[in-house]
């Protein structure tokens, strides 16, 4: 294992994990399971695989496997003793936490690879002040790992990606995949750049031979979905559809209402749709509401099947809470997709236009939020309001190589929002 | 430095924030802010699998430990650490890892 540069192609069991896990392969967790069965004393090694496995195991197991991860790692030095302190933190999802230890990481380690796996942490806060910071840090440990690292060019390509740095991320994440064809975070900052690009089917063809290539890849399903979206973006609704349905669990409620959301408002049949009881119970059940991205796209759920008083509801609990992040745009947002299933386009654009640039706060990432632009675009143009939709898509119009979904945003349809085409 | 809580509105009990703050060494970064995300790790949203904390949970405290040591190397686990809820729209905060069991 190598704290910095690039990572040998593997000369040990733990060598060759790491470097699965780096990859997001589909080989990681069978070979971090290996390294931990051969060395039951590798504090690393075992942390790495909480990190992994975390969230299926229970709060007791999961604190005594750290406990042993960090008795052993404090016994081999004091980087494997600081990198199983970050996985405690990351896997009880204490992220300030593990950003700030990150950071002190570094410092000392610089360019660690291993410590590079909990970088979401910063994103994960919610604070955009985090993230800033987290934005910083990779940039800084990308030069200097340098551009032989192919792990820290594909964490710079990602950062570039949501950056809005669409032509440097995809020149870093071809680099990255250049340097490791294997790397799934360069793949999937490709696939976000070419997202940008309206790339279409070259991206789409692209992700078909990485996935065939590894059809247990981490991202599978993720990847899939992106694929889907740029089959989307061509027009070609069939191969979404078929896509989601084949990569995307009916319980997969968000990638599944985030596509047929979109392909409801250009009017077309949505893919398999997920169950609206599942719906529901994933809101009701305990920190069901913990997160607001994911409940807005339990909200996008809800939307596509027309539940137009769940939603209402569920704007009136958002609009309720003492977060602001949910009282001051998630309301609003789940309040306009009320309006826009119920037939009201009008009062649909007037709650999201006054959003603003707060959209931002419903969380995930620039695909992920576009939904939002998306759905102010068809409420504009159903309720007359060609030109300020023409306006609010321009930017997408202009630069993407395939822009068939913008373009039929644009265009007056009959609404398949509230219909029920299952 | 950043502590958060579990719950809307709950806060840590001080044995487990002076757990924290005695094991943690790091730099204070800001408070509050915009939900974002990014692309680079595991617990990440583009992988649908973002896991925020759980009530919206913000920093409480802000200190700065100045022991100067990289936090964990010396100090045991802060086990009365809770673990903090994430949301799930259908699948769950490392679901990234689950297609490859």
């Amino acid at each position: 294992m190598t704290t910095a540069g690039v990572v040998p192609s593997g000369v040990t069991p733990g060598d060759r994990a790491v470097v699965e896990l780096l990859a997001l392969s589909g080989r990681a967790l069978p070979m971090l399971r290996e390294w931990v069965a051969g060395e039951p004393d590798c504090g690393v090694a075992r942390a790495l695989l909480t990190l992994a496995t975390g969230d299926r195991l229970d709060d007791a197991v999961l604190k005594e496997q750290l406990v042993i991860a960090h008795r052993d790692a404090r016994a081999a030095g004091e980087r494997q003793a600081s990198l199983a302190y970050g996985v405690f933190l990351h896997t009880h999802r204490q992220y300030r936490l593990t950003a700030d230890h990150l950071v002190a990481h570094f410092a000392r380690w610089p360019a660690d690879e291993l410590a590079g796996l909990m970088l979401g942490a910063f994103a994960a806060c919610g604070d955009a002040a985090y993230r800033a910071h987290g934005d910083e840090l990779v940039e800084r440990q990308a030069a200097l790992a340098g551009p032989e690292s192919w792990p820290w060019t594909s964490w710079l390509a990602s950062t570039r990606a949501e950056q809005g740095r669409v032509r440097e991320a995809h020149e870093l994440a071809e680099r990255a995949l250049e340097l490791y064809p294997r790397s799934g975070v360069a793949a999937h900052a490709l696939a976000h750049a070419e997202h940008e690009l309206g790339a279409g089917r070259v991206c789409v063809e692209f992700l078909d031979r990485w996935l065939a290539a590894d059809p247990q890849a981490v991202q599978l399903r993720h990847l899939s979905w992106h694929a889907a979206l740029q089959s989307i973006a061509c027009g070609d609704f069939p191969d979404a559809r078929r896509r989601a349905d084949a990569a995307l669990p009916r319980a997969d409620v968000g990638m599944r209402a985030a596509t047929n959301w979109r392909l409801l408002l250009v009017g077309q049949t949505p893919a398999g749709r997920s169950d609206p009881g599942l719906v529901r119970e994933l809101l009701a059940a305990p920190g069901g509401m913990a997160e607001v991205f994911h409940t807005f796209n339990l909200a996008l759920a809800l939307a596509v099947e027309a539940a137009t008083e769940d939603l209402q509801a569920l704007a009136r609990r958002a609009a309720a809470d003492e977060r602001p992040d949910y009282r001051d745009v998630l309301a609003p947002v789940v309040r306009a997709l009320a309006q826009i299933t119920a037939g009201r386009p009008r009062a649909a654009a007037d709650l999201l236009n006054g959003l603003g640039e707060k959209a931002e706060r419903i969380g995930g990432v620039r695909v992920e939020r576009e939904i939002i632009q998306d759905t102010l675009a068809r409420a504009l143009v159903d309720a007359g309001d060609h030109t300020r939709a023409a306006d609010l898509l321009r930017h997408r119009t202009t630069t993407r190589h395939h822009h068939t979904y913008e373009d039929l945003l644009l265009t007056t349809t009959a609404p398949a929002t509230a219909t029920g085409t299952r | 430095m950043g502590v958060e809580t579990r719950g809307a509105g709950g806060a840590v009990g001080a044995g487990v924030r002076a757990a924290v703050v005695g094991a943690v060494a790091g730099v204070a970064l800001l408070p509050a802010g915009a939900a974002q995300a990014n692309v680079v790790g595991i617990g990440n949203a583009v992988f649908g699998n973002t896991c925020v904390n759980q009530g919206g949970a913000r920093a409480v405290g802000s200190t700065a430990a100045g022991s100067g040591v990289v936090g964990g190397d010396y100090a045991g686990l802060p086990l009365s650490l809770p673990r903090n809820h994430c949301g799930n729209s259908g699948i769950v905060c490392t679901a990234v890892f689950m297609a490859s069991v």
